[in-house]
């Protein structure tokens, strides 16, 4: 890599910095400095009141300790995986990696629909294990509690922590395991003192992302967590959006707490950028670890360390594919006073163009709300991030990973405050956006902007900066440059990241809710619409077309671009 | 340079502009109704939206349903704050109309704007500013399931809802996002007094499965199964006869849907005639069926099964609007913080 | 302890890495094993390190299969050419890493890192990073990282190949040293055929999968066995010729235009096709000699202490090693060059095309 400094080609940064200036950070600082204020003078009392009272300290410390058993569970839960992937060969091994970025994509409330319906009181699991072993109560109290959150949160991020170790563990040259191991070490101790030590930038790095997503996480808390519990999120949420007071007293103390959330989450950006700096360093080139096949026969299932393998794997099975699975069976489904049968009409529903007063338009034209805003967004997002994503990767000045912690910033705040910081900056002139397409293509272009930073900036730091001098240095110019010899080796990655982006903005909800009107509705919006009605099927049905859309993207993905989308 | 970047801004514009004609939505006279998500999806708004429309042609309704009617207030409530409301309309619970008050968001009315006001019962003008017009009303009580619970299961008091034997067996809303958690609410400080009724609520929690963010949700679950009671109205057995009414203490929470105009409205006199169409008998005779709810206009009839299927509470109880005005950010404030913390 | 490797065959795919490949390590036998890159020589070194299974054949340490003996049990130290240093672990603790699985440890822990710490000349060294290293010093922490457990074998893997050529030269007669001292069996693996000479007891030359010819330095590069062994080890000129006369007295070959004498061999015939090798330090400007030449020198090379020389003769371009002191030759000057027939050697691989005329 080559560091450079400050120069005329940085010029470019002006036009993405501008746009994050008036739709993210403007917006922002006008949110959050109703927590600095009392009657319009500068005041830290409600900083003060949020630290000091015993029911918001409740709040943040439930927050963090949410988070950190979240982000364990998906360590717990997305390390045996990377194992998994990186020593062994099982069928649809490739497909398998691929579709770990699915959960990620998925609607919070497709997520929380799959897990009613997966481990409800009278979900599919608790009900197979009340049959099977004659039970009155349901045994599995999964949905309405902090396990239920966890686990949820887990479905959402173990495979960051996964896709973060795999392509460590990938990276990382076998032969300090092979020297430990002539030097007696089993495999245990070659784990516990060589490999876990080396992947630990990995996994730290894919840790502090995943407990920002979860520090950050809303609708999950909400709906599987039953009401009971409360984050600064939601308690963001009911103070600015739903609590009402004349006086703005809760406006205020929820601007102080989504201050002291952003720190908090910003500070864990930091650590985040600075971790994945480090992981950047550690590249080596070594040839490909050997797998051996996962399962070679019906001993295998007798042997302990196997044995624990398949319990993995099953428990992940009913984990990870089990609320997608919940979800499509529900969709083919429909209740009868006769017990139920296997139905279509829950798709010719969805796919209909009549008009639905629940939507204000037609689901059908809700599909295509989706493809439309997705698409408007990555178009806006893609080259921002490409900038910045070259910025992080090729330019080095003092402060500079805080510099890039602010500019993923918008990675450390949640779509809620996004979106209320547009519509109270938005919703008067001169720029009136909100209820208009505009406002939500903005908003969801603010919010997938940063992970296409993050899967952009290895796509540069891979890329030999040599290869740009060398055509300069052969008269080409810096721009010449970048359309002929970067982009055409930037293109695997560019496609990735703006598949990624693409699939961001199709699962986006709290943030088009806030913002849009009737007739803007897209898919999740659609499912969440639908879930207020008795027809369960269509919610399902819609959620289906969305796993399968993204699902198949990252497939036909892979088949492309493997690399490319390893890095994501 | 300047150049590059002034077509980088143009193509941006393009793009957000191409996303704008996405979903144009025609030109033309408007109005703009905020409600409360059962209302669309259940309620007579497909009904409403073509004979309205088909009276005045030209004009087109739209529906705005993001949430349940608390929420929808607060996004009201937001709008106006920061710049002004599309909306026209607001359809949504009495309890918070001194609330809207403070805010000065509804325009007030006079009965003689709405000439179907004179078949609405004085009983229900709570608001003598008629800031909310009453098109529908009805009792918050208990729902069981019936082929879960048997009769002598059933508990008869507030006190008896506490006991282990009903340990998650109940299904209730949140007072901050749900008309109907906190019609619920104002229920409980209605019988243990504005002292006693957090530490209620503090016994009452074990027997709470879920607290969910607004009826529909809350009544969903319970007919998946997931509990055998939840908290919803006296009329829901007309639904649903597996569905029965249970009356705590013998009483059911008086509880007023309206509509209210906005007082920011280009279209104030067709914003009064919609509510004067809203309370005409043929909307408010599909009330029952659609909304599970007793209809405002006494000159409606109630279907014939209704005699039986409706239960009228004998003791029909609500706490003063008045009271709920100056008390209501306490208790909403009091009650998040318990039912989160426990204590 | 001696290695044995009895008909190992070891295949990756469809391409075979080891076809049968038999090898012998005798006790405290420096054994270097030297080969183009890709021949198998490192699938060798993990056969012996137990970290690749063989498809067939047997690894003996003393006469005893080793073959389901796992690495971590077989008692070899191993060096890879990167080292492979912890680098989450000071000095002490990579060299200490072994010595917490050994058993029996005559001495304590800290006092065996200190014994090789002061053999490798690293003392002081213990609580740096491996990045805090140099090259030459990180090399010198991995071999004591290697020794520490006592190792019945030592494995090294291109152990010098990192390091610039100056340190390669000093540190490869630190390995001899050090090796000498432990008496250890050992195996070192390598691309550069002049450090197998340097530092080996015996060398074993492999092309691919297969091993050509197993010997002492000298004989391996006098007596190259096979035509790929005389054109990888030193330099040299392989000369491709018939033979034109085969009798009791000498054997004589047409090669290009003009004709060389060497030793009588009985095994040959006339007209068959063979190479022979002339190694350049073997060639003088000499009249009197078996074989004369005139030529004309095409090239030249200054080395310091010695003079290389290209010259085009009947029989082809000849590399000579003349003495820097005649420096004088100039590019275009014509010369005589001669050598005798005792330093012509009949590289006789049976692999080479031979038609036997008559």
């Amino acid at each position: 890599m080559s560091a450079r400094k400050w120069g005329g080609e940085q010029a470019l940064l002006a036009l993405p910095l501008l746009f994050l200036a008036i739709f993210f950070y403007g917006p922002l600082v006008n949110l959050l400095r109703q927590g600095l204020t009392r009657d319009g003078a500068p005041s830290l009392d409600f900083i003060q009141a949020v630290l000091t009272d015993d029911y918001f300290q409740h709040v943040i410390l439930f927050t963090l300790a949410q988070a950190l058993l979240s982000t364990l569970a998906s360590i717990a839960l997305g390390l045996p995986l990377a194992y998994l992937l990186v020593h062994y060969d099982f069928p649809l091994k490739r497909v398998v990696r691929s579709l770990t970025i699915v959960p990620f994509v998925l609607p919070a409330i497709t997520v929380a629909l799959g897990f009613a319906l997966l481990f409800g009181r009278t979900g599919y699991l608790n009900r197979f294990l009340m049959g099977l072993f004659e039970l009155s109560e349901p045994p599995l109290p999964i949905m309405y509690s902090l396990t239920g959150i966890v686990l949820a949160h887990a479905f959402y991020n173990a495979p960051i922590i996964t896709r973060a170790v795999h392509a460590a563990w990938e990276r990382l040259d076998p032969r300090y395991e092979e020297s430990a191991r002539a030097l007696g070490a089993s495999r245990f101790y070659i784990f516990k003192d060589i490999t876990l030590p080396m992947l630990l930038p990995g996994v730290l790095s894919g840790a502090a992302l995943v407990f920002i997503f979860c520090f950050l996480s809303f609708p999950i808390v909400l709906s599987v967590g039953g009401g009971r519990f409360s984050t600064i999120e939601v308690e963001i949420y009911t103070r600015v959006v739903t609590r009402l007071d004349p006086q703005f007293i809760n406006y205020k103390i929820g601007a102080a707490l989504a201050l002291v959330g952003l720190v908090i989450s910003l500070g864990m950006t930091y650590f985040y950028v600075r971790l994945q700096g480090e992981f950047a360093r550690q590249v080596e080139h070594v040839r490909p670890r050997p797998t051996v096949p996962l399962f070679r026969g019906v001993r295998d299932l007798f042997r302990p360390t196997r044995l624990v393998l398949f319990l993995y794997v099953l428990v992940s099975v009913v984990l990870f594919l089990g609320p997608i699975l919940a979800v499509v069976a529900d969709s083919l489904w429909e209740d009868t006073p006769a017990g139920g049968r296997w139905t279509l009409r829950w798709y010719s529903y969805i796919f209909a163009p009549d008009y639905e007063a629940l939507l204000g338009d037609s689901p059908l034209q809700a599909i295509f709300n989706s493809i439309g805003f997705g698409v408007a967004a990555t178009l806006i997002a893609l080259p921002m991030g490409m900038v910045f994503a070259y910025v992080i990767a090729r330019l080095r000045w003092r402060g500079q990973r805080l510099f890039d912690a602010l500019l993923m910033a918008p990675l450390a705040t949640s779509s809620i405050v996004v979106a209320f910081a547009l519509l109270q900056t938005f919703n008067a002139p001169p720029l009136r956006l909100v209820g208009t397409a505009s406002a939500v293509i903005i908003a969801h272009a603010v919010i997938i902007f940063p992970f296409i930073v993050r899967a952009l900036v290895p796509v540069w730091e891979n890329l030999d900066f040599k290869l740009v001098e060398m055509a300069r240095s052969l008269g080409a110019s810096r721009l010449r440059a970048l359309r002929e010899i970067e982009l055409p080796l930037l293109a695997g990655g560019l496609l990735a990241g703006a598949v990624f982006a693409f699939a961001l903005s199709l699962g986006e909800m709290s943030a088009t809710l806030m913002l849009a009107r009737p007739g803007l509705n897209t898919m999740p919006v659609a499912v969440y619409r639908f879930l207020s009605q008795h027809a369960l099927g269509a919610p399902s049905a819609m959620s289906t077309v969305m796993i399968v859309v993204s699902a198949v993207a990252f497939i036909v993905l892979e088949r492309w671009g493997e690399r490319a989308l390893k890095r994501l | 340079m300047l150049r590059r970047v002034a077509l980088v801004a143009l193509l941006s514009g393009l793009v957000l502009a191409w996303g704008d004609s996405l979903a144009q939505v025609g030109e033309g006279s408007k109005l703009v109704v905020y409600t409360y998500e059962s209302f669309v999806a259940w309620g007579p708004a497909k009904f409403i939206k073509t004979e309205f429309e088909k009276q005045h042609p030209g004009l087109e309704v739209e529906f705005v349903a993001a949430g349940p009617s608390r929420a929808m207030f607060a996004r009201l409530v937001n709008e106006t704050i920061s710049g002004g409301t599309p909306a026209d309309l607001f359809l949504g619970e009495i309890n918070d109309v001194p609330r809207a008050k403070k805010f000065g968001l509804f325009a007030p009315i006079t009965p003689q704007e709405i000439p179907n006001l004179q078949f609405v019962p004085q009983e229900l003008l709570l608001d003598p500013d008629l800031t909310i017009v009453p098109y529908e009303h009805g009792f918050i009580t208990l729902v069981y399931d019936s082929t879960k619970l048997q009769p002598q299961e059933l508990p008869k008091t507030f006190e008896d809802l506490t006991k282990p034997q009903y340990r998650k067996k109940l299904i209730v809303q949140n007072a901050l996002t749900s008309s109907v958690g906190q019609s619920f609410l104002f229920w409980t400080i209605f019988n243990y007094g504005d002292g006693k009724y957090l530490e209620y609520w503090r016994r009452l929690l074990p027997s709470i499965l879920t607290i969910q963010p607004g009826w529909s949700a809350a009544y969903k679950l319970f007919t998946k199964g997931e509990a055998p009671m939840v908290v919803s109205f006296s009329t829901d057995a007309c639904f649903d006869a597996r569905y029965q009414p249970l009356l705590l203490n013998s009483q059911g929470y008086r509880t007023i849907f309206g509509a209210s105009v906005v007082k920011s409205t280009d279209n104030p006199k067709l914003a009064r005639e919609f509510i004067n169409f809203l309370l005409s008998v043929a909307v408010q005779e599909k009330l029952p069926d659609t909304e599970v709810m007793f209809p405002a206009n006494s000159q409606a009839k109630l279907p014939e099964r209704w005699r039986t299927c409706a239960v009228v509470p004998s003791e029909p109880v609500m706490i003063p609007l008045n009271y709920v005005a100056e008390h209501a950010d306490r208790w909403l404030e009091e009650w998040a913080r318990l039912v989160v913390t426990g204590r | 302890m001696r290695v044995t490797l009895h008909k190992i065959t070891k295949r990756f795919g469809s391409t075979g890495a080891l076809e049968g490949v038999s090898l012998e390590i005798n006790d405290g036998e420096l054994l270097a094993l030297v080969g183009p890159s890709g021949c198998g020589k490192t699938t060798l070194l993990r056969v012996v390190a137990g970290l690749e299974t063989p498809d067939s054949g047997d690894i003996l340490f003393d006469g005893r299969s080793v073959l389901s003996v796992p690495p971590e049990r077989r008692g070899v130290g191993l060096v890879f050419q990167n080292y492979a240093l912890f680098p989450h672990m000071t000095v002490f603790h990579n060299i200490a890493y072994g010595l917490k699985f050994a058993k029996n440890l005559p001495v304590s822990v800290p006092g065996r890192v200190r014994e090789l710490l002061k053999l490798m000349g690293l003392e002081g060294l213990e609580d740096r990073m491996p990045s805090e290293l140099s090259a030459g010093q990180q090399q010198r922490v991995a071999l004591a990282r290697a020794l520490a457990p006592n190792p019945n074998v030592l494995l090294l893997d291109e152990p010098l190949s990192a390091l610039d050529a100056k340190l390669r030269e000093r540190l490869r007669v630190e390995i001899k040293k050090i090796q000498r001292a432990f008496k250890i069996t050992t195996l070192y693996v390598t691309h550069d055929q002049e450090e197998a000479l340097a530092v080996a007891d015996r060398v074993a030359v492999m092309s691919v999968a297969r091993i050509e010819q197993v010997g002492a330095p000298t004989e391996i590069y006098n007596a190259p066995a096979t035509e790929f062994v005389a054109r990888f080890i030193g330099r040299g000129n392989l000369l491709q010729g018939r033979v034109v006369r085969c009798d009791r007295e000498e054997l004589v070959l047409s090669v290009g235009d003009g004709f060389i004498r060497t030793r009588a061999d009985g095994s040959l015939w006339v007209g068959q096709a063979i190479a022979v090798l002339v190694r350049p330090e073997r060639i003088r400007f000499d009249r009197y000699a078996d074989n004369i030449l005139m030529g004309t020198v095409v090239g030249r090379e200054f080395a310091g202490d010695a003079l290389w020389l290209h010259i085009e003769t009947a029989a082809g371009v000849l590399v000579v090693k003349a003495d820097a002191a005649q420096s004088t030759i100039a590019d275009g000057d014509a010369v005589q060059i001669g050598f005798s027939a005792a330093d012509v050697w009949v590289v006789t691989d049976r692999r080479l095309p031979s038609t036997p005329s008559r």
